[in-house]
C-alpha cells in the first residue's frame, strides 16, 4: 500500500465516521424527544389538542350538517376502537370542515377534522375509514407532540420541578398570587406549544417518515376494524388526480400520492377477500349525498 | 486471563438481558392483583371485553383499580372501593402517574382547586382559561361542540353489525 492509498483510506474512514456520528446524533435527538414526550400527561395532551383544534377551527369553518357529522363520528369510533390507542383521555371526536381543500388535521388528544374536499375523494365508507385511520395513527404515534420544539419542552418541564416550591411557599395570599402567575406562565407555554404544532400541521406537514408510519399503521387499523385495506390505495389514486396542480392542503403537507402508493402496495393483500355489504355502501352514499 | 473474561461475560449477560427485556416489554405490565390508575376522564367499564358491550359503570381519571384477569389487551378490574367490576382496555390504564404534572399536589398547597386547576401542575382548565383570555380569535366553542357529541354504545354496536365490522379493540 502506498502513501496515496493510505491517505484515501484515511479520508474515507474520516468521512464514514462523520456520517456515523451524524446518524448517532440524529438518533440521540429522537431518543431525547421520546423522553421529553413522556413528560406530557394525558391531561396536558388533551388541553394542547383543544387549543390546536381551536386554532384550526378558527381558520376552517366546521360544517353544521348534523347527519354528516354523526356518520363521520360513527366511522371514526369504529376505526379508533381498532387502533393501537383506542382509549384516550377525552375520547376521539370528529368534525367535517366546510372547505374544498383536500386536507385533514389530527390534533393531540383525539380531535380529528376532515374537509369536504377530502370526503369528496372517498368513493366508499372503507375509503373514509382509511382517511380517519391515518389521522388516528398520527395521534397514536404522537406526531403532533413531536412537533413541539425540544428546547421549549425542556424549559417547560424544568420549570415544573420548581412548581411545588413556588406554590406552597408563604402565606395564603402569596400562594394565590403565585398560582395566578403560574397559570399565566403555563398559558404562555400552551400558546407556544399550540403554535409549534399548528404551524407544522397546516404549513409544512409532518416528516415523510411520520407520514409513512401513519399510512402503515392505517393499513393495520383498517384490517383489524374489518374494512377493506385496499381502500387506502383507492383514495391515493383519486388524490393523485385531484391534487395535481393543487398547492394547498395535502399537496403541500403530504408525500405525493404516487409515492404513498409505492410503500403501501406491498402491505396490502392483493385479494383481501372482503366485499363490503350493500348496507355499508348505501349508508355512505346517503351520508355524502349533496356534499 | 481467558477464564476471567469468560466469567465477566457471563456476569454481564444477565444484566444486559434484563435491560433489553425491560426496554422491549410493553410499557404497561399488568400483573394480576396489581394496582393501576385510570387514564381517561370518564372511563366506561364494560360487562364484557368489547367496546360495544354494555356499560357496568364509569370511573374517573386517576381512580385506582385492581387487575383481576387479562384477556388479550383487555383487563377485568375491580374499583378500589370494591363496588364496581368489569372490563377495560389496557390503553385506559397506567401503572402510576404519567408525569410530574400528574402527581397529586402536596397537602401544603393552600390554593383552591380553581387557582391551580384541580391541583394539577400541568396544563389544565385554569391554564386554558388564561390562554383564551389573550386569544379570543380562536374557536373554542367549536371544540366544545365537537366534544359534546357522543356516540351511544347501542348505536355504535348496530352500526358495526350492519356494516359487518369487527368493532373490537386490539
Amino acid at each position: 500500500m502506498n502513501r496515496r492509498h493510505g491517505m484515501m483510506i484515511g479520508l474515507a474512514a474520516a468521512a464514514a465516521a462523520v456520517v456515523v456520528a451524524g446518524c448517532a446524533s440524529l438518533q440521540t435527538d429522537e431518543a431525547d424527544a421520546a423522553v421529553l414526550i413522556k413528560e406530557f400527561s394525558p391531561v396536558d395532551e388533551y388541553y394542547i389538542g383543544r387549543s390546536v383544534a381551536a386554532t384550526v377551527l378558527a381558520q376552517y369553518k366546521p360544517s353544521n350538517d348534523v347527519a354528516l357529522n354523526e356518520y363521520v363520528n360513527m366511522v371514526g369510533q369504529v376505526v379508533a376502537m381498532a387502533s393501537g390507542r383506542p382509549e384516550i383521555f377525552g375520547g376521539y371526536h370528529f368534525v367535517v370542515l366546510e372547505s374544498d381543500e383536500v386536507t385533514a388535521f389530527a390534533a393531540p388528544g383525539g380531535f380529528v377534522m376532515v374537509t369536504k374536499g377530502l370526503l369528496k375523494c372517498c368513493r366508499s365508507e372503507d375509503a373514509l375509514a382509511a382517511v380517519l385511520a391515518h389521522e388516528i395513527a398520527h395521534i397514536e404515534l404522537r406526531h403532533g407532540l413531536y412537533a413541539v420544539k425540544q428546547a421549549r419542552m425542556k424549559r417547560a418541564f424544568a420549570r415544573n420541578q420548581m412548581t411545588d416550591t413556588m406554590l406552597i411557599h408563604g402565606t395564603r395570599n402569596v400562594q394565590q398570587l403565585n398560582a395566578q402567575q403560574f397559570n399565566l406562565q403555563m398559558a404562555t407555554m400552551l400558546g407556544n406549544t399550540t403554535f409549534d404544532i399548528t404551524r407544522k400541521m397546516i404549513r409544512s406537514g409532518y416528516s415523510r417518515k411520520a407520514e409513512e408510519a401513519a399510512d402503515r399503521s392505517a393499513v393495520e387499523i383498517l384490517r383489524k376494524a374489518g374494512y377493506d385495506e385496499r381502500a387506502i390505495l383507492d383514495i391515493f389514486a383519486v388524490m393523485k388526480v385531484k391534487l395535481s396542480g393543487d398547492q394547498r392542503g395535502f399537496a403541500m403537507t403530504h408525500p405525493a400520492p404516487v409515492d404513498r402508493m409505492e410503500y403501501v402496495k406491498p402491505l396490502v393483500s392483493a385479494d383481501a377477500g372482503k366485499s363490503a355489504p350493500k348496507a355499508r355502501q348505501d349508508r355512505f352514499d346517503e351520508a355524502v349525498r349533496g356534499i | 486471563m481467558k477464564r476471567s473474561i469468560r466469567s465477566a461475560r457471563h456476569g454481564i449477560l444477565p444484566g444486559v438481558l434484563v435491560v433489553v427485556l425491560s426496554l422491549v416489554l410493553p410499557g404497561i405490565c399488568a400483573d394480576i392483583g396489581g394496582k393501576m390508575l385510570i387514564q381517561k376522564r370518564d372511563c366506561v367499564i364494560r360487562t364484557e371485553p368489547s367496546f360495544i358491550a354494555a356499560a357496568a359503570g364509569t370511573l374517573k381519571y386517576h381512580d385506582s383499580v385492581l387487575i383481576r384477569e387479562e384477556k388479550g389487551q383487555w383487563r377485568r378490574i375491580t374499583s378500589a372501593d370494591g363496588k364496581l367490576s368489569g372490563w377495560i382496555h389496557s390503553t385506559a390504564l397506567a401503572t402510576r402517574e404519567m408525569s410530574f404534572n400528574d402527581a397529586p399536589a402536596p397537602a401544603e398547597m393552600k390554593v383552591s382547586s380553581g387557582e391551580v386547576g384541580l391541583a394539577s401542575r400541568g396544563i389544565n382548565a385554569a391554564v386554558e382559561e388564561a390562554f383564551r383570555a389573550g386569544n379570543k380569535d380562536l374557536n373554542f366553542s367549536a371544540v366544545d361542540k365537537m366534544e359534546a357529541f357522543s356516540v351511544r354504545t347501542e348505536a355504535l354496536s348496530a352500526f358495526a353489525r350492519t356494516g359487518k365490522l369487527a368493532g373490537e379493540g386490539r
